[in-house]
């Protein structure tokens, strides 16, 4: 068996390094890391350094795309013209895609960094045609109900410890909540009043339907008795 | 003639139910918080392990484990959660052992539907049993392991003589093997403990959730017993010592950088509740004793940590100590305002107990099962045992150990990127004199 010669233990058959210290087996003790921490302290996980490296050619590749089409842009038209609409296109697909990867522990900070970098893109769109219009009125609106409609049904499936028709039950709840606003915002845009017609009647089947459904998964399920569901 | 509150403890104590489904279980008092605290890092899930001497028979694996199983059906469960309280559900299937090839303790839910709490892995010469706390602790865990590995040897033509604390598998479950024992022995009137100071922990980054490190350190027992014994200590309190010398000198290097760092360096220490109380229970019935330093008092040489520790635990693990956590624990879960909440308010709150109550206070933590003991007939068959720990995201780094055939096994489980704690513990053991070999899961 040979012996670490900065730890002193003794290290099993065929090891050539030191699993405590890192030294090679043979090395006199300066050799391995120096100090308190080891050299694999200060490293980089090996995840996080796959996600930045994913997020960088992300961005080089969209820069890429971006700079391309603005010198087609140029050489065609002579001016920056239709490759703005592109160009916006690339920067949202990348504040959609790059937040996951740089921060995957904050899903608060990256949800709402794709949430507003939607408003932004349909900003963005109305803008390049000429005077802010339809997007404060009917396109951020629209887009913030899809988003809360989505992120509430997600958030809801999340916290359920057993999925199954409940899964089911909030994405019909949210589709009802979507198809009012939807409704709602349209009348709105142009008529200046919150209707509501044909969404109220969807809601009105829809729901009952989602409520059913709850109800098969969490009260009928095999085993949930009442007795056992509420012991005290 | 029983006292009142005996009475009361009898109907706390019971923990299996019946209704026009059949039975389900109660958690026990120390398991409860888990099923909300526990998530990817923190499965809760500890394995104690045998390697035998020759390449496990499956078939005959296989037929032991569903042996056992009928032995234990209070560890043939899954997880439910209830309105108030969670609880555990019989299996309506036999367990089968798995192929152990990823790392111990990890990739494991508590929150999957319709699966054991439980799972028997098997390579090549090794069986592990991984159990999560919310069946037992430790020393049920071996109850189980010690029960199968008989069947196993049964199976092969090997009969065994069973030990005073060996079960017979072809006796009934007795209730008492399932019983709460923190209900059965809680005294009314006890004081709960004293509040204890949050301690410092490692500052070392985690390693990515997939994996965990395990560093086993193997060495005679006799050198150990013999560094102790010359201290007038015994070897739990001589090892917890070596440990809390580690992290001191963590946490001095640390300090020299200007980092602002908690003062008090403190160890968690399991101890075995049944050693004071007549109980047969293989549910948790373990508590813990929490000697510490405070790094503001100056530096402490070895062999001061070591009279420290030595006074320490004799205080802190005496069963008058212990009773002060039972009368927490336990009195706490039965006031009726803690029972009438809804789960998702003690969800909740168990996440802030945990941390305040739990993890939060230690640095460092040392399980010692103690002496393993087999029947003789397969004493020589198995090469070894280990015990490796629970994960835990906020100490990181902690040590299950347990004796077999004059060695002593030493296992370091760590979710850290950092291996400092293994090094300067099993460094500060060789600089004494011990021989130890040193094993690690992962290459440095």
């Amino acid at each position: 068996m040979a012996i670490c010669q900065k730890c002193g233990v003794e290290i099993g058959e065929g090891k050539g390094v030191c699993p405590l210290c890192g030294t090679r087996i043979g090395e006199a003790p300066g050799e391995g890391p120096q100090g308190m921490f080891d050299r694999a302290a200060s490293a980089l996980p090996e995840s996080r350094a796959k996600r930045l490296v994913a997020a960088e050619t992300a961005g080089v590749s969209f820069a890429i795309a971006a700079v391309s089409v603005l010198i087609i842009d140029l050489v065609t038209d002579g001016r920056v013209s239709w490759s703005l609409y592109p160009l916006a296109s690339l920067l949202t697909a990348w504040f959609l895609i790059s937040p996951p990867l740089l921060w995957p522990r904050k899903p608060a900070l990256f949800l709402a960094i794709q949430g507003l970098s939607v408003f932004a893109f349909l900003f963005g769109l109305d803008l390049i045609d000429g005077s802010l219009g339809w997007s404060w009125r009917l396109g951020v609106p629209i887009a913030a109900a899809a988003e809360l409609m989505a992120a509430g049904a997600a958030y809801m499936s999340w916290r359920s410890k057993r999925r199954g028709l409940n899964v089911l039950a909030f994405a019909l709840i949210a589709v009802a909540g979507f198809c009012l606003a939807l409704e709602g915002f349209v009348a709105l845009y142009r008529g200046g009043v919150f209707r509501l017609a044909w969404s109220s009647i969807t809601a009105s089947a829809v729901v009952p339907v989602a409520g059913f459904l709850l109800y098969v998964h969490y009260r009928l399920t095999k085993d949930a008795t009442l007795k056992k569901l509420f012991h005290l | 003639m029983k006292q009142g509150h005996e009475k009361h403890n009898e109907r706390r104590a019971r923990t299996r139910f019946h209704d026009e489904t059949g039975a389900y279980y109660l958690l026990d008092n120390a398991a409860i918080i888990m099923p909300a605290v526990s998530d990817r890092r923190n499965t809760f899930l500890f394995r104690m392990s045998a390697t035998l001497d020759h390449p496990v028979v499956l078939s005959a694996l296989v037929a032991a484990l569903k042996r056992t199983a009928t032995r234990f059906p209070y560890f043939m469960v899954r997880l439910k959660r209830g309105f108030f309280w969670y609880f555990l559900l019989p299996m309506d299937r036999e367990p089968v052992p798995e192929y152990d090839d990823g790392p111990p303790n990890l990739g494991f839910s508590l929150k999957r539907r319709n699966e054991f709490l439980f799972r028997v892995r098997v390579s090549g010469r090794r069986i592990a049993c991984e159990f999560t706390h919310i069946l037992s602790d430790g020393t049920g865990c071996f109850v189980f392991l010690k029960t199968l590995l008989r069947q196993y040897f049964r199976e092969l033509g090997v009969e065994s003589t069973p030990g005073p604390d060996d079960l017979d598998i072809d006796a009934e479950p007795d209730p008492s093997e399932y019983e709460d024992a923190y209900h059965r022995f809680y005294k009314p009137g006890v004081p709960t403990p004293g509040p204890v100071p949050q301690a410092f922990h490692l500052d070392s980054p985690l390693m990515p959730p997939d994996r965990y490190r395990v560093t086993c350190g193997i060495m005679p027992v006799e050198a150990l017993l013999a560094q102790a014994k010359s201290r007038g200590v015994s070897l739990t309190e001589f090892l917890v010592a070596v440990y809390l010398d580690a992290l001191v000198a963590i946490r001095t290097s640390l300090a020299r950088t200007g980092r602002k760092l908690r003062p008090v360096v403190c160890m968690e220490v399991p101890v075995n509740m049944r050693k004071f109380y007549p109980t047969r229970t293989l549910r948790n019935f373990s508590l813990f004793a929490l000697p510490s330093v405070d790094t503001r008092l100056g530096t402490w040489t070895f062999d001061e940590l070591v009279e420290h520790v030595h006074h320490q635990l004799r205080i802190e693990a005496g069963e008058r100590r212990m009773a002060t956590q039972i009368a927490r624990n336990a009195g706490g879960s039965r006031m009726l305002a803690v029972r009438l909440m809804p789960l998702v308010v003690k969800d909740f709150f168990a996440h802030l107990l945990f941390e305040r109550l739990g993890e939060g206070m230690m640095s460092g933590m040392l399980s010692n099962l103690g002496p393993v003991v087999m029947p003789p007939e397969l004493a020589g068959r198995i090469e070894r045992f280990d015990f490796v720990g629970a994960p835990s995201k906020i100490i990181k780094t902690g040590a299950s150990m347990l004796t077999w055939n004059g060695n002593a096994y030493i296992s370091f489980h760590s979710m850290a990127v950092s291996r400092d704690v293994e090094r300067l513990f099993f460094s500060r053991l060789a600089s004494l004199g011990v021989p130890v070999r040193v094993e690690c899961s992962m290459e440095a």
